[in-house]
């Protein structure tokens, strides 16, 4: 019979607690702080980046590390399938749906990693769980600007409320991942390769780009070195 | 001659001055390696402006694998020197970014902006060379048959880097024969530090991860400064839109592709 540690679960329901609550913090830094508008969207970006890009790598060398074969190969399968997958998502309007379909797509290998790294790594999933909420944060603050329509102001609660939402894939992918874990183990490498695939992919399709449009080359290398060297520093790797 | 040699390095028995000579001549070979990594380029004749931005993905994505690589190696001597040495590689490759933007420099035939791009790749990728060939030095001491292991490890793996620094030069206008010639100049550290290294293996061990970070720090920087942004301008051009609002899936996948392949070529080697 299969079973699954419930009691276990106390680190992914405060990740995600806390992966979702900085998300919905991320309007309220975005409003608060007393920053111009551009550069600071940019430095959210390229921190997002940054963290995701560490992350990945934490991911990636702990994998490798276990499983040499099996990792390199099930991230080698995970490219096209996302590279497919984002393509359609992008080339289907309205923009609304467009942004609903891309919150999905990042959320499930955000989610991946969270679950796995909380599931199969004592010492990994803590950092893991960090970097995400670090990385929700700043994006919580790029959805706030993102979703600005001039003349319609919207309220900080509701914004607040809207990146919640929007980072509500990222639980359900990360609880899923846990539980498939838990009661398959050998899952745990190509969930860590999927995610790190995914994050890299999607940091280089979407993150960076914005980043580089607001605070160019160098801040953009600048900030991203930074927030990825803390990330793979402070996970002892 | 060799007496000479052996009296500069301080090498005390004939024995010990062949083994240096072994450890040069062997990592002589994975410099002259890294030449291969233009071959692919001998059938590329014109190149348009998504092909150029998509071996800027290629050469960002293996970059960056190396990079990862360089990083895991050094984090298991230790994490802080390791980011130590990134940090003062990305400073170094700052000013030397500074010093090439106030200076005419000239690559070949080729002037201006490209002229200082590939001038740059070809510094980052020689300066992460002084790295590697201290990791082989280092390496050496463990006997004959992992030399000899260790030697085929880093020659094949010298080649996606001639690929990286092909992939920029190539574009730009850089013949095939100049593509092999500086892809294998980036390497010449190699032997150069490799012999230092294994004479005085506990010395250059313990500078390994300030090293190993120092070539990360100035290649990670290379390409979000340079690789990326150019990747994404050429795919941004050829879609007619601003690059913002373009979907750079093509970009993405060629860098996570390229870099997860210099990761597994890295762990079949290991």
């Amino acid at each position: 019979m299969l079973m699954v540690d419930i009691a276990g679960a106390q680190p992914l329901v405060a990740a995600l607690a806390g992966a979702l609550g900085a998300a919905a913090l991320g309007p309220l830094l975005m409003r608060a702080l007393p920053f111009e508008r551009k550069a600071f969207l940019g430095t959210m970006g390229a921190i997002a980046s940054g963290v995701m890009l560490g992350a990945a790598y934490l991911i990636m060398a702990t994998s490798m590390e276990s499983w040499p074969g099996i990792t390199p190969l099930a991230a080698v399968i995970t490219v096209p399938i996302i590279f497919v997958a984002h393509r359609s998502m992008r080339r289907r309007p309205p923009l609304e749906m467009v942004s609903r379909r891309m919150a999905l797509l990042h959320g499930i290998p955000e989610g991946l990693a969270l679950g796995t790294a909380l599931a199969a790594q004592v010492t990994l999933g803590p950092w893991v769980g960090l970097t995400i909420a670090l990385h929700n944060l700043a994006e919580g603050a790029l959805f706030d600007a993102r979703a600005e329509v001039p003349g319609t102001a919207q309220s900080l609660a509701r914004a607040s409320y809207l990146a919640f939402i929007d980072k509500l894939p990222q639980a359900v992918f990360a609880l899923g991942a846990w539980l498939l874990v838990q009661v398959l183990p050998v899952a745990t490498a190509p969930l860590f390769a999927s995610a790190f695939a995914g994050l890299v992919y999607l940091v280089i399709a979407e993150l960076l780009l914005e980043a580089y449009e607001r605070i160019g080359r160098v801040g953009v290398a600048l900030t991203v070195m930074a927030a990825g060297a803390v990330v793979a520093a402070l996970g002892g790797r | 001659m060799a007496d000479i040699v052996r009296a500069w390095f301080g090498v005390q028995s004939m024995d010990a001055f062949h083994a240096a000579l072994a450890v040069f001549l062997a990592a002589l070979w994975t410099a002259i390696a890294t030449g291969f990594g233009a071959i692919p380029f001998a059938f590329v004749k014109n190149m348009s402006a998504r092909a150029m931005g998509l071996a800027n993905a290629l050469a960002a994505g293996l970059m960056l694998g190396a990079s990862f690589g360089l990083v895991a190696e050094g984090a298991r001597h230790g994490i802080w020197q390791t980011v130590g040495g990134a940090a003062t590689g990305l400073v170094f490759i700052l000013l030397t970014q500074r010093y090439l933007a106030h200076h005419d420099v000239s690559f070949g035939d080729i002037q201006g902006a490209s002229a200082r791009k590939m001038l740059l790749i070809v510094v980052v990728m020689t300066v992460h060379s002084f790295a590697e060939g201290v990791a082989v030095g280092v390496s050496f001491g463990g006997g004959a048959s992992l030399a000899s292991a260790i030697t085929i490890a880093i020659a094949v793996h010298n080649i996606p880097e001639g690929l990286a620094i092909s992939a920029v030069l190539r574009p730009r206008g850089a013949s095939l024969l100049a593509c092999a010639g500086w892809s294998i100049f980036s390497s010449l550290p190699q032997p150069l530090m490799a012999v230092p290294a294994y004479l005085f293996v506990e010395r250059f061990e313990r500078a390994l991860p300030f090293g190993v970070g120092f070539a990360a720090g100035a290649m990670v920087y290379v390409v979000l400064v340079e690789l990326l942004p150019e990747a994404y301008e050429a795919e941004g051009e050829r879609q007619g839109a601003e690059p913002a609002w373009s979907p750079m899936s093509a970009i993405a996948a060629t860098v996570t592709l390229s870099l997860v392949g210099m990761l597994l070529f890295q762990r079949a080697l290991a």
